[in-house]
């Protein structure tokens, strides 16, 4: 194992091959990025980030900036600690107030990253975007194609008629 | 068909206008025939028989029209040697053409010698005139793009017939005159739109030749080019594929209506809900905030359906969800974490949660949870001080299906479910604010999502030993929406909404004294032969 170094900054290279420097107590909310720099020790090379593009590691990067003071959560921790669904800080729902594309890409890049905290955060978002729609309109929200039969639409009915309120 | 006529024959009798024939309707005028002419004028040239031109004074008996007609005769055939063209459908080359115009030059010039054709020799000098300049008429025609006009007016019959000339295919309509051009227009309108649009690829019938053969399909003049070897010819087909026949058949109307009902209405995504793998799915999923979103999400499609299948997923949204709507907090009453004062070293469960774990508990057929005091006298000295029983819940393990049903309906209707134990599921009337038929259903739900947990669960599917304890039962979505229906009721409750279901009673004693008293731990429980008193186990096949 390579022994810790002092190095104060990283350089990221997304996939557009865009080298970003951030500071490496930043760079290191990130899990896969943490457990790279520790076992290769100091990295002069930027550090290629093959499945996030420029816009979307710069976002990313905004968003380890702002909670780079934030307890990490242990490896071990328990599921049941974790806040309520509906609980978003406001600096996060303003942050991932961004389209649809980009925020489906911020989940992806978060879980690639392996940065729990924002992926969490995407996730709650999306599940916040879901509340209290019926089927048809998560499909208009989410340009979802309807791929079932009307037979099995109506099967489907049936088997979840105890759910419905009445 | 010929008309006999003889030398004596009046002329005024015979026929000057040809009868019906339809291949010798129309003849090109450009190409005189005075064979033919003569022909349909005076009849056969064999009405004179035996005869030579050469001798006309013999001709005939001395009448003054066959002497005329051999005259005639005579005149036409050295005409006729001046002329060139098409003579029975052949085509003369330009070599021929040629030949035949130094040939006609010598017999000029041989008739320009002898005196007595000098006459004959001016008509054909205007003739052959005409004929020059209808041939330099044509050749310009050839380089310009011909008869513009009728394009012009065979473009304006509609978008079927508008078919472009190129600049790679000039046309020409040398051989036609204006007279025969006017004949084809007259020809083409007169036809309807339909037959046009069908001529306009098979082109119009032959009407130019005098041949008795059957008359081959002539081209339009627009679809005429010249060229070295003659004019006339069609156009041959372009060597590279027009860009339509590549992809001629998925652009098609009909295939068109195909992909339009095949096709998704939605513009493609490149990232979108579904672009995400099924792990990040599952963790959106257990995030939802009510059962409803979680049930709404799966019947988006198929994909979304068969992860909100997945019990594992169930069972997170499920303890997601109480982990989420309890609290330690004394304004969530029932949602509120309360550890049993008779059995403190099991842990804490909320109201709800009991309820929810209790029904789940006990809703099957083949359950068998007894109450630790067995006879009435023991039951009676627990009973409320309302004297309502609170617990006792029996289901029969040894029945069939009918049984079965009926077991369930007892219970969906918390009802006896014998004679020796009245009410004893009464008190969960008061916070279970189901019909009947609901919660039949909701049994069937519970039932269903057993299986596919004994699917994909070895071990519970093989043994039959008993179940865990009831804090430790895998809740589902199911049980998600029987809480939060209770919850719903315990908020009415507070509201001071009162009916006859959701009550003090119901809520705050009953529960919490089955809870907290006379808890049923199903599974940790054994009598005094030390036997478990409470168990449920698993489904038998």
């Amino acid at each position: 194992m390579a022994t810790p170094s002092t190095q104060a900054t990283v350089k990221l290279q997304s996939n557009d091959n865009v080298v970003i420097e951030v500071e490496r107590a930043i760079a290191e909310r990130s899990v896969l990025i943490k457990n790279m720099l520790e076992d290769c020790g100091e990295v002069t090379d930027a550090i290629p980030i093959s499945n996030v593009n420029e816009s979307i590691l710069r976002k990313v990067i905004e968003w380890c900036e702002h909670h780079k003071n934030d307890p990490v959560a242990a490896e071990n921790e328990n599921d049941d600690s974790r806040k309520k669904t509906t609980d978003i800080d406001e600096w996060d729902q303003k942050f991932m107030n961004v389209d649809q594309e980009m925020l489906f890409e911020i989940i992806l890049a978060a879980n690639f990253l392996d940065i729990k905290p924002l992926l969490d955060t995407g996730c709650k978002t999306v599940a916040n975007m879901i509340k209290g729609k019926s089927p048809e309109e998560i499909r208009k929200l989410f340009n979802i194609q309807n791929d079932f039969t009307p037979e099995e639409e109506e099967q489907i009915r049936r088997e979840n008629e105890w759910a419905e309120d009445r | 068909m010929y008309y006999e006529s003889s030398v004596s024959a009046d002329p005024e009798s015979f026929p000057f206008i040809p009868p019906h024939n339809p291949a010798t309707r129309y003849r090109c005028s450009t190409v005189p025939n005075p064979t033919t002419d003569m022909y349909f004028r005076f009849g056969p040239p064999n009405v004179v028989k035996g005869r030579s031109l050469k001798e006309p004074e013999q001709a005939g008996t001395g009448t003054g029209f066959a002497e005329f007609v051999i005259e005639t005769l005579a005149k036409l055939e050295r005409n006729r040697q001046g002329w060139f063209g098409t003579r029975k459908g052949k085509k003369v080359s330009k070599k021929d053409k040629k030949k035949k115009k130094k040939h006609n030059g010598d017999e000029e010039k041989d008739r320009d010698e002898k005196g007595n054709e000098k006459d004959t020799s001016k008509t054909e000098k205007q003739t052959w005139k005409d004929w020059v300049w209808e041939k330099k008429q044509d050749q310009e025609d050839t380089k310009e793009v011909p008869s513009l006009k009728l394009q012009g007016e065979l473009l304006s019959k509609g978008p079927e017939q508008a078919v472009e000339p190129e600049k790679n295919q000039p046309t020409g309509h040398s051989l036609m005159s204006k007279e025969e051009e006017a004949l084809l227009q007259r020809d083409i309108s007169s036809r309807p739109r339909g037959e046009e649009k069908i001529d306009q690829h098979t082109g119009p019938k032959d009407t130019t030749t005098m041949d008795q053969t059957p008359p081959k399909p002539t081209l339009l003049p627009y679809q005429l080019r010249p060229k070295k070897g003659g004019i006339g010819k069609p156009i041959p087909k372009p060597k590279h594929k027009p860009l339509q026949s590549t992809s001629g058949l998925s652009n098609s109307p009909q295939t068109q209506a195909i992909h339009s009902h095949t096709r998704p209405s939605f513009p493609p995504q490149t990232h979108g809900l579904l672009s995400l793998p099924n792990e990040l799915l599952c963790e959106i999923i257990s995030n939802l905030d009510s059962p409803h979103d979680y049930l709404s999400l799966s019947f988006v499609n198929r994909r979304l359906k068969a992860v909100g299948e997945v019990p594992s997923n169930r069972s997170n949204f499920a303890r997601q969800w109480f982990l989420d709507n309890t609290s330690p907090d004394d304004k969530y009453e029932p949602c509120r974490h309360e550890t049993s004062k008779t059995m403190p070293h099991l842990p804490a469960m909320s109201i709800i949660e009991f309820i929810v774990r209790f029904i789940r508990r006990h809703s099957r057929w083949n359950a068998n949870c007894t109450h630790r005091y067995e006879n009435d006298t023991e039951r009676k000295a627990y009973t409320g001080p309302v004297g309502i029983w609170l617990f006792y819940a029996r289901l029969p393990d040894h029945i069939g299906l009918i049984r079965k049903q009926m077991a369930l309906k007892s219970w969906a209707e918390l009802g006896p479910l014998d004679e020796e134990s009245p009410g004893e599921l009464s008190w969960l009337a008061h916070v279970w604010p189901w019909s009947v038929k609901r919660r039949m259903l909701y049994f069937c739900a519970l039932e269903k999502a057993r299986l596919k947990e004994s699917v994909t669960s070895i071990s519970s599917s093989v043994s039959k030993e008993l179940e865990p304890p009831l804090q430790d039962i895998r809740l589902g979505v199911e049980d998600v929406v029987l809480a939060l229906s209770v919850l719903e009721g315990w908020k009415m409750y507070k509201r001071g909404e009162r009916t006859s279901r959701y009550s003090f009673l119901g809520y705050f004693w009953n529960s919490r004294y089955i809870r907290d008293d006379w808890c049923c731990q199903c599974g940790t429980e054994i009598d005094r032969e030390s036997r478990i008193r409470c168990g449920v186990r698993a489904l038998s096949p």
